[in-house]
């Protein structure tokens, strides 16, 4: 349940990137969470309202693209999408793999109204 | 419609303040042991024995995070060893600058091991990197064995499981073999120790790792 000081840390790094007149304007945050990042969507989601709302950025939405967990095989080569159970390759059955994506916390872009 | 592309890290803070405490570790030569369970699966207690047993071998310091009290801290103080309690006052994990402000309390040239007894938690601290070198799993065989399919991430993130609470085996809905494949099916390149803090097996092999690894 740490998904509120997460949407914490979202607010303030979107309102670093803002000036004070663009802060009323943010209409949406857009972010990619990895789906091994312990973080629940829907929490987060409901986190970021809270923390937003009485804000200067009161207006803007919380877009969340979901990142599935990869990994890439070091006997093999093969890259794959995986279920978090299971860090086995699928093609050559070892378990000597990386995971490649799907750690991911990032604040990717910010979308602003015209005045 | 404008559009800010910014590409930041959510923890990016946190990242950075755990790589100057890493930095730190690394010039004052202190082995840092993040330790992260779920509550109640003997941590204090395996700290408590650890403590007893290095004592005249390493020289070591211990940092707690709890979410109230401190009541952990006053329970490993007889063992003689410099304790900073942290209270997070309700957050579910300890973050890279707690750790910061509770480095200023130590000793580095009297400290060669730093034990970092995380908050009782199996899901937020394997978020945050503390900077420490590693992060010890325990799991207490009355959790069950499956406890590393439930929470993958902290069995992936940790280097070593301490499997505690041994003793209590031929009592509880357990299997060790079951536990350690399920461990190693989510992390193949985990150390595996097995203690009983009650009856003190195991602990020799646990401490006797710990050493080895202060003196590489």
């Amino acid at each position: 349940m740490h998904e509120l000081s997460i949407a914490k840390n979202i607010i303030r790094i979107a309102r670093e990137h803002l000036t004070p007149d663009e802060e009323p304007r943010l209409k949406k945050i857009c972010i990619r969470i990895g789906s091994f990042s312990t973080i629940v969507p829907e929490f987060l989601q409901s986190g970021f309202e809270a923390a937003r709302d009485g804000t200067p950025i009161s207006e803007a939405a919380l877009e969340i693209t979901i990142v599935p967990l990869q990994i890439r095989c070091n006997n093999c080569g093969y890259q794959t999408e995986i279920e978090p159970v299971d860090f086995t390759c699928p093609l050559c059955s070892s378990n000597d793999v990386d995971v490649i994506a799907g750690n991911e916390m990032t604040v990717d872009n910010l979308e602003i109204s015209e005045i | 419609m404008s559009i800010k592309t910014i590409e930041r890290k959510v923890l990016q803070k946190n990242d950075e303040v755990a790589g100057d405490n890493r930095r730190f570790f690394k010039e004052k030569g202190i082995l840092s042991l993040n330790l992260v369970s779920s509550p109640g699966s003997g941590k204090t207690s395996l700290l408590e024995r650890t403590l007893e047993k290095l004592k005249g071998r390493i020289k070591t310091a211990v940092v707690i995070g709890d979410v109230q009290t401190d009541l952990d801290a006053r329970r490993l103080e007889s063992s003689g060893v410099p304790v900073i309690q942290l209270v997070t006052n309700g957050a579910c994990h300890l973050e890279a600058p707690l750790v910061r402000d509770a480095l200023a309390d130590i000793q580095p040239d009297q400290t060669e091991l730093l034990f970092i007894e995380n908050v009782g938690n199996l899901v937020c601290p394997a978020g945050f990197d503390l900077g420490e070198d590693m992060k010890v799993v325990i799991a207490s065989t009355t959790e069950g064995d499956d406890k590393p399919l439930k929470y993958p991430a902290m069995f992936r993130n940790a280097k070593v499981l301490v499997i505690n609470k041994t003793d209590l085996v031929p009592y509880v809905n357990c299997d060790l073999n079951e536990l350690r494949n399920n461990a190693l099916r989510i992390n193949p390149s985990l150390t595996i120790f097995e203690t009983s803090c009650t009856n003190g097996d195991g602990l020799d092999q646990w401490c006797d790792w710990l050493t080895k690894q202060v003196r590489k």
